[in-house]
């Protein structure tokens, strides 16, 4: 067998180009499974891990107004391991003359971080108790706006500017994604949340103290929805508006649907690739099988058994399949790393989560061994089959080809006459079915690889082309912070 | 190339027995009769001719002789077993054992050196030799090659890349080694020398060679030739004063 392999070896160096080109096509299908899948997975990690750290509610129940001391009762309830009662208003951010954004200011309590929902300082500090007319800003709008520490913001308060400093930049569980609607496309720059004590946002804001949000953190193992009924029951003389659920909060809903899309891509695209990729292998094996008839004879008169002759062409599959995967899983491993990257840069995940997965090596070594074998294994076992009295002949489907005259050449003559420069590939399109069947279908599965990528771009141009052009049809919109009576 | 040092001569026990082999080919639709009712005998020791013009069934018969491919009826009788209903399996283990080839257009794997080419058969050699580099080296040092050893085949000259095959044919040690045309597509020249390393090796070594050619010339370098047409044995006739390759003319 030494010789076989040895034999291996020198075929593919001579066939370097085509054995290149394979490995890059099984390669690619690879890499775009264990990028996406690998991206799917280690985005979860990173969003998950992120929840932990700063700890996410499992859900915020929004009133009219509650007193302080529901927090107490709230945190009584079995399986509630963590309770944050905050006001929550929505105004408006003055830039300048002309020109304002929306804003969301948050209480927070002082001089302790929230036990729900916590903040990430990423640079200045945590607000102090008696510290007035300071806030934090969320990372997003202080990158977006270039607002540094120290910087002044100018919330609107009934229409009047008021003037708070920047202490801190911070990331926040609630708003990796910037967005206060479900799924609202993100505008950083256009949207300002801002964190303020609780006694500052009811000074500033002329409330009493009361809370309009009580955000929830439940032990592990604990029954949500009995929580929330619970909940639901001592809010309910404050008139409660909504309970939103981690599922369907705004910027997780939005992670989520990001995630979800990785998880569909990584189950489709490289399954199409991989598909491509043994057509293709299919068709090159077909080949080296029928340009070596001769050399398949000799080893077989020479006393080579079936199964020997078998594995020396299945071993083209293999190493076609072995180094794809290999070349594949550090490319998908390098593109995954980049692809979580840049998600949590622009979700502001403040947790990188990156780890190799060994289901994926196994995925990704099986699938690529797997379409090699099934695309080498019909080459591999004709040749084992061939009789060395019928291998050392001539290709018989090459002699004994039938030379019928196809149907559309007798239609398309009939109407027109067409020479014989052209009459020659029609034939031989039909005469090879098997082989222009298997062209056929490739080149319509790379251009279904090229049109689906280009269908992705135009429908996200159409996407966004409809909603600000159709959907969201005005030029000029206000927003007040609170509701006026249409009369 | 190895110096003869005596002739074996033939011996009396057969070898290769044929009993009314045929051989039906189905081409498409059209059934050719490649050979009908062949019997046949070859010696030990023996260098018989096989001659006939295209289409006679000379390649059929060799490849029945080979075991690479079986009759449609008939015995094949090979050191006394017969073949002619092996399976698969079975001839495969003949070919490896017993049979060596030497083909028309030499059968070299071209990516392949010559040594590994005669490795590529030393290989399959089940009992137990030297590593096959070396092997390999001393059958080509028989053919006069070994300075050529790590040549690929396009470097060889037709002539070489014969006697390449001739050495790998060698190199299971088989009882019979069997040569299709194996000077047909070489000049004159470098044709005598294939025939005068074959010829030495069955004189000195005491192989059986079965040689299969439209060149009625070489029949008289054989000890015996059989004239094939039409798939059928027209006469044969023994070669009282065989002569050296390097006397004959074509």
């Amino acid at each position: 067998m030494k010789k076989l392999i040895l034999k291996n070896w020198r075929d593919i160096k001579a066939r370097k180009a085509q054995f290149g080109a394979l490995i890059i096509l099984v390669a690619l299908g690879i890499s775009s499974y264990v990028s996406f899948v690998s991206a799917y997975l280690n985005l979860s990690a990173s969003t998950e891990y992120a929840y932990e750290k700063l700890k996410f509610a499992h859900f915020s129940t929004k009133v009219i107004s509650a007193p302080k001391r529901v927090v107490d009762k709230i945190q009584a309830i079995p399986g509630v391991e963590a309770v944050e009662g905050r006001l929550i208003i929505d105004t408006g951010l003055y830039i300048s003359d002309g020109e304002q954004v929306k804003a969301r200011v948050i209480s927070i309590p002082p001089d302790q971080h929230p036990e729900v929902n916590d903040l990430l300082i990423e640079g200045g500090s945590y607000l102090k108790g008696k510290a007035k007319d300071v806030c934090l800003l969320e990372k997003h709008y202080a990158d977006e706006r270039e607002i540094e520490l120290g910087d002044t913001l100018k919330p609107l308060v009934d229409g009047e500017k008021k003037e708070v400093i920047v202490e801190g930049i911070v990331v926040n569980p609630e708003y990796f994604n910037a967005v206060i609607r479900k799924a609202e496309i993100p505008s950083p720059g256009e949207l300002a949340i801002i964190f303020m004590t609780q006694s500052e946002v009811e000074r500033m804001f002329q409330k009493s103290p009361s809370y309009n949000d009580i955000s929830v953190l439940l032990d592990k193992g604990a029954n949500r929805e009995e929580v929330i009924e619970k909940v639901e029951d001592i809010l309910d003389p404050y008139l409660v508006i909504e309970t939103v659920k981690r599922e369907d909060q705004p910027s997780n809903f939005s992670i989520q649907e990001e995630i979800k899309q990785n998880q569909s891509m990584a189950y489709t695209m490289p399954f199409v690739i991989l598909f491509v990729a043994s057509i293709s292998l299919f068709i090159a094996l077909s080949r080296v099988v029928q340009s070596q008839r001769g050399e398949i004879g000799l080893a077989k008169a020479l006393g080579y058994r079936n199964w020997q002759v078998l594995l020396h062409y299945l071993l083209f599959s293999l190493f076609i399949a072995f180094w794809g995967s290999v070349i594949g899983f550090a490319l998908g491993t390098y593109f995954a790393k980049e692809i979580v990257e840049l998600y949590t840069d622009i979700m502001g995940i403040p947790f990188l989560k990156h780890q190799l997965h060994l289901e994926l090596i196994i995925g990704a070594t099986s699938m690529s061994a797997i379409a090699c074998i099934l695309a080498g294994i019909l080459p591999a076992y004709a040749s084992a089959r061939m009789r060395p009295a019928t291998a050392m002949r001539a290709d018989p489907n090459i002699a004994l080809a039938k030379g019928r005259v196809p149907l559309i050449e007798r239609a398309v003559t009939k109407i027109l006459p067409i020479s014989l420069t052209f009459r020659i590939p029609i034939r031989n399109v039909f005469r090879a079915r098997r082989r222009s069947f298997y062209t056929v279908v490739g080149i319509a599965f790379a251009l279904l690889l090229t049109t689906s990528t280009w269908a992705m771009l135009d429908s996200t141009n159409y996407l966004l082309d409809s909603m600000f052009y159709e959907v969201e049809n005005w030029d000029m919109v206000a927003g007040f912070s609170q509701n006026f009576s249409h009369r | 190339m190895v110096k003869p040092l005596s002739k074996t001569g033939i011996t009396t026990d057969n070898i290769v027995v044929l009993e009314g082999a045929c051989k039906n080919y189905q081409m498409g639709e059209i059934l050719i009769k490649a050979l009908c009712d062949v019997d046949l005998e070859v010696k030990r020791g023996e260098f018989l001719v096989v001659l006939g013009p295209s289409g006679s069934g000379k390649t059929t018969l060799l490849n029945l002789l080979g075991g690479i491919d079986t009759p449609t009826s008939g015995r094949i009788i090979i050191e006394g077993v017969d073949i002619s209903r092996f399976s698969q399996k079975r001839l495969t283990l003949l070919r490896r054992e017993k049979i060596g080839f030497i083909f028309q257009f030499f059968n070299l794997i071209p990516t392949l050196t010559a040594r590994e080419n005669v490795e590529f058969a030393i290989e399959l050699a089940s009992r137990d030799r030297s590593p096959p580099e070396t092997d390999a080296i001393a059958l080509l040092k028989m053919v006069g090659l070994e300075e050529r050893s790590d040549h690929f085949p396009y470097q060889l000259s037709g002539g070489e890349q014969q006697r390449v095959a001739i050495a790998r044919a060698l190199a299971k040690d088989p009882v019979l080694i069997l040569g299709d045309e194996p000077t047909g597509t070489l000049d004159f020249k470098t044709g005598k020398l294939v025939y005068k390393a074959m010829k030495e090796l069955n004189e000195i070594e005491g192989k059986t060679f079965v040689i299969v050619t439209h060149n009625a010339i070489i029949g008289q370098v054989a000890d015996r030739v059989i004239h094939l047409h039409d798939g059928q044995i027209a006469r044969q006739e023994i070669i009282e004063n065989p002569i050296s390759p390097e006397e004959i003319i074509w």
